[in-house]
């Protein structure tokens, strides 16, 4: 029994001038899937997670999120598609400096609906800062932010979670604090994709693809 | 999770939430930007403030070139002067916060030592404010019951080889009066003074027996605010038989400078206020385009352009309208050290300021915070985001 | 490796220095010119001022006290003294020539108008507008409309050469006059002296004559009339003269005290200011047999007010220094503090405070000395369109103005940015890199 699709790309092409970084990407992700995309830099990574959370538009081709046609989107649209479908986790944490933990992850809500802050403490305390929520970024270590940066991606129950070398700048024990907690998401059954050049976290996902020079040179079940 | 979600928050409570924790935790950012709008607003509210009263000080200050106004008798009726009590009525019209000093003048002629002269009886305390470019060797006449001394034109004393301190006889030619007085001061003015004696009125009016009647009176009137034209027609409605005009040659340059004066001091706000705004601008753009990636993080989570716009502005304006604020406390104790510098008096704060200065300052932080915001706005967050 | 980064960090950051600069540059041109008019401004108003009238007064050497009351003469009897009036150009050469913006004779006889014999009135001759040949400057012209600019007349100015082709003289009736004896513009009169041997002119009224003074009880006349009919050709009775002149200060009021307490020091200083004593003495000398008298009233009056002008245009010179002086400073200030995070690198490849301060007061007296350059360029011009449009012309540029412009700019600029250096030397560099500032 194939569970449903909720991402589809047709041809996805980027092209800026002359230079092609992404080139006829077509995939399908479904439901609860854990896909890992890796490459070296260059391969067209970064143009692809850009596509894939709705931040860019392709330049041709087609890309089906949850049952929505976005390649034609407006920029307006597509900012209401980050915010109804799109959990988003940077390298970078990308926090709110002057906002506290908890006010960070109420900030999703208040852009998406509406606020709730128990809501907002139970989605920290599952990442395990329930003892932390009143703190500032600045007094969080690097592991602390990036996983205030998931309890945000997860507020708002996307329909895919976007990570972009979540391990990227964390050392070796905070790194395996957030792989687990991705592994729980993925029992969850969540649908996440992950961009990455690590082979250690690619080792956990269903499924890795291979990009190089913008094209998917290898895509298969990694069990 | 998603079913039982109940707002506890509401929108409008999360966005001041946002915004005064931006104010709170960026002290150091919060305080450049207040400081800057501050100290525009300050140097608008001063400058304004001085611009508004330049003429009022500037009108006081002219009255160091005399007397511009003249009441005499009318011509048409051939008299050659008017009772003391009229010119006291006359100079009783001038309202008493604008008249700078007034005199009436009774002449005659009378013998001394050495010969004729033009004798003048003046009140000497409205003399000395009418006249304040006299320079006087020796002392001034201070008090207007000294029937004992004479001031004396510079030739005339040269001619009559008087010092100060001499004693001199005055002799009435046609009734015979005859009085020694001390000569307490020696008078140049370049003009027909340099060849009269002065003495107070009543000491003049025994010597020449000239009976309760002067010639003329001359005034001193703060031109700015004061209808001297409607004046002067008052005064020859009210009072017959007198002749009461301003004398032109003030007049006529006291507005020529005026005019200058305001033109230069206009000019020169405008410019320090272009500098200050420009700097204010500057300030406040660096501030925001220092937050691109936030703004960046904000869309890509899913803020609507409308949503920062709206949170940005919110908050320049709330540091804008302190920056407004303490600048217009600041610049009035400014305008205040200016005016006690130059004209060593205080500066009037008028309501016209207020709006004066808050347009600008506020327009112009506005406009700062949205240059930047919008540049941010447009840009595409998967950029911002990345950067290092 | 110094001058690298310093050049690297302008490539690098030139967006935000060049905005730095430009606002750095505009501030310290609209500082020029403010500077420069307010050097300029004495100068300016002080011609401005002129328009209160002539403030020195010539008159010939004369033992006899005049004994006039409103313009009547109680001693016509005394022996006249009289000017030639050949003399008068030399007053346009003295050592101050250029500080003498205008002279203007007077003669003054007592006539009668034919038909009105009982009212006896003063005949004033004076140049309105004429051409005086001067050593230098033979175009130069002078007369009653330029030293007395408040001098208003309803009709037309007469002419200057008086009677010509059969033609009836032409005079301005004093405003009191005609308004007693019912004159106006286009009128005929006659008018005789009063003298043993009567002499009669006819007369046609120009215009009528608002000065608020003397005059307006007079009847006006060119000189070469008035010298005619009064017999006395190629003299005056007086020269009002209008000269630029410095506000008087202790110097000029020691040497009026007596010119003998000056030491020869002095003496050359005050002989060489154009104080209005000083510029009435080389009148006095370079004309025979007359006393220069300054007319303390405008003199003095000009004096008290230039000055304050000039103080306020000082004190709000340094309003403005100060509030584009806090302006660019927090500027800088805002700068700096975005670069935390290059400091923060700085310091953890080792660089020692002074090297992080030395690089960024660097950048900024760049930034300084480049902006107050192109400022001083820039303000030059701007003050020559403020004089331009205040005063119709143009402002002296003092170069005192440029090094002290560099100057200042130099120091907002580093004093901007020694504040957040100290701010920002005492961060610490793991701190800074890994975002949490």
């Amino acid at each position: 029994m194939a569970k449903k699709i909720v991402l589809e790309t047709k041809g996805l092409t980027k092209r800026f001038g002359s230079v092609t970084p992404l080139d006829s990407i077509n995939m399908q992700v479904r439901e609860g899937e854990w896909v890992a995309i890796m490459g070296p830099s260059g391969s067209g990574k970064t143009t692809m997670l850009n596509l894939l959370s709705c931040l860019d538009a392709p330049s041709a081709g087609e890309y089906i999120l949850d049952g929505v046609a976005t390649a034609t989107l407006t920029e307006k649209q597509r900012v209401a598609v980050r915010r109804e479908k799109i959990g988003l986790i940077f390298q970078q944490f990308h926090l709110v400096p002057y906002l506290t933990a908890l006010e960070n992850v109420m900030l999703a809500q208040y852009y998406h609906s509406m606020i709730d802050s128990k809501d907002a403490e139970q989605a920290l305390a599952h990442v395990g800062l329930g003892h932390r929520t009143g703190h500032l970024p600045s007094q969080l270590s690097g592991g602390e932010q990036q996983r205030v940066c998931i309890a945000r991606a997860l507020i708002n129950q996307p329909a895919i979670i976007l990570a972009d070398e979540p391990t990227g700048n964390l050392d070796e024990a905070n790194e395996e604090v957030v792989l687990d907690l991705f592994k729980g998401l993925h029992r969850e059954g969540r649908t996440i994709i992950l961009v990455t050049h690590n082979p250690e976290l690619a080792e956990f996902s269903d499924r890795v693809v291979r990009l190089q020079h913008g094209r998917v040179v290898h895509d298969e079940s990694a069990h | 999770m998603a079913g039982d979600r109940r707002p506890d928050t509401t929108k409008t409570a999360m966005f001041l939430r946002i915004l005064f924790k931006s104010l709170k935790v960026r002290k150091n950012r919060v305080f450049i930007t207040f400081f800057s709008i501050m100290i525009g607003a300050s140097i608008i509210t001063a400058l304004a403030s001085v611009y508004f009263d330049i003429s009022a000080k500037m009108s006081r200050e002219l009255r160091a070139y005399g007397a511009n106004f003249f009441v005499g008798p009318s011509s048409s009726g051939g008299e050659r002067s008017v009772e003391s009590a009229t010119i006291a009525k006359a100079i009783g019209m001038v309202p008493p916060d604008k008249l700078a000093g007034a005199t009436p003048y009774s002449y005659g002629v009378v013998r001394l030592d050495l010969g004729n002269a033009v004798l003048a009886g003046v009140d000497f305390m409205g003399l000395r404010r009418l006249s304040p470019y006299w320079q006087v060797e020796g002392k001034w006449i201070t008090v207007d019951f000294d029937e004992e001394s004479c001031m004396i034109g510079k030739t005339l004393a040269k001619k009559m080889e008087l010092k100060v301190g001499d004693s001199v006889n005055v002799i009435s030619n046609e009734i015979g009066f005859q009085k020694t007085l001390t000569v307490k001061g020696i008078a140049e003015t370049g003009q027909a003074e340099d060849e009269q004696i002065f003495v107070n009125l009543p000491l003049a009016e025994k010597i020449l027996g000239s009976g309760g009647r002067v010639n003329h009176a001359m005034l001193s009137i703060v031109t700015d605010g004061t209808d001297v034209d409607g004046l002067a027609a008052r005064m020859q409605k009210e009072l017959p038989g007198v002749d009461a005009k301003p004398i032109r040659k003030l007049s006529y340059s006291e507005g020529r400078i005026l005019e200058k004066i305001k033109g230069l001091m206009a000019i020169i706000a405008v410019i320090i206020l272009t500098v200050t705004t420009l700097c204010v601008m500057t300030t406040l753009i660096t501030v925001v385009s220092e937050r691109t990636r936030e703004i960046g993080l904000m869309k890509a989570i899913g803020a609507e352009d409308r949503e920062i716009v709206l949170q940005f502005l919110a908050e320049t304006m709330i540091i804008g309208l302190a920056g407004v604020a303490a600048g217009l406390v600041a610049g009035f104790a400014l305008a205040q050290l200016l005016g006690h510098a130059v004209f060593g008096s205080a500066i009037t704060f008028r309501m016209i300021v207020l709006p004066m200065t808050l347009v600008p300052s506020i327009l112009a932080s506005l406009l700062a915070a949205a240059l930047p915001v919008r540049m941010a706005v447009g840009i595409v967050p998967a950029k911002v985001l990345k950067e290092d | 490796m110094f001058f690298r980064m310093l050049r690297q960090s302008f490539f690098r950051g030139w967006r935000r220095k060049a905005l730095a600069t430009a606002t750095i540059v505009l501030s310290a041109s609209l500082i020029t010119a403010l500077m420069n008019i307010s050097i300029d401004v004495g100068d300016k108003m002080s011609r401005e001022m002129k328009s209160y009238g002539a403030n020195i007064n010539v008159v010939p050497k004369s033992e006899a006290i005049p004994l006039e009351i409103g313009g009547v003469d109680y001693n016509p009897l005394k022996d006249r003294a009289f000017i030639n009036e050949a003399d008068l150009p030399r007053i346009k050469e003295i050592f101050w020539h250029n500080n003498i913006v205008g002279f203007a004779p007077f003669l003054k006889t007592g006539v009668v108008i034919s038909g009105k014999e009982k009212k006896r009135i003063n005949l004033i001759g004076t140049w309105f507008d004429r051409q005086v040949p001067i050593s230098g400057d033979d175009e130069y012209r002078t007369g009653i409309k330029l030293v007395s600019p408040y001098w208003q007349v309803r009709g037309e100015w007469p002419n200057e050469q008086g009677a010509q082709n059969g033609m009836p003289g032409e005079v301005l009736a004093g405003a009191l006059l005609a308004r007693e004896l019912n004159l106006k513009a286009g009128d005929q009169i006659t008018v005789r002296t009063g003298d043993k041997a009567p002499r009669e002119e006819n007369f046609v009224v120009k215009g009528i004559l608002t000065t608020g003074g003397a005059e307006e009880k007079a009847l006006v006349a060119s000189l070469a009339t008035v010298q005619r009919l009064a017999g006395l050709a190629g003299k005056v009775q007086s020269v009002s003269v209008s000269a630029l002149t410095v506000p008087e200060d202790r110097l000029s009021r020691k040497a009026r005290h007596s010119s003998d307490s000056l030491d020869s020091a002095e003496y050359d200083r005050w002989y060489c200011t154009a104080y209005v004593s000083s510029v009435s003495l080389q009148i006095e000398e370079a004309i025979p047999n007359v006393t220069s008298r300054p007319i303390w009233q405008v003199a003095a009056g000009e004096g008290a007010v230039v000055n304050k002008i000039q103080l306020l245009m000082i004190v709000v010179t340094i309003a403005a220094f100060i509030a584009s002086g806090l302006g660019i400073s927090s500027l800088t200030v805002t700068t700096i503090m975005e670069r935390a995070r290059e400091i923060g690198l700085m310091k953890a490849l080792g660089a020692a405070d002074w090297e992080v301060y030395l690089l960024f007061l660097s950048e900024s007296a760049v930034v300084g000395v480049v902006g107050g350059l192109l400022g001083c360029v820039a303000g030059a011009g701007l003050s020559q369109i403020i004089g331009l449009s205040i005063f119709g012309s143009t402002v002296s540029f003092s170069p005192i103005v440029i090094p002290v412009n560099i100057a200042v700019s130099v120091l907002i600029a580093l004093s901007g940015s020694l504040m957040p250096s100290r701010l920002i030397t005492k961060l610490y560099p793991a701190e800074v890199l890994h975002g949490r500032r």
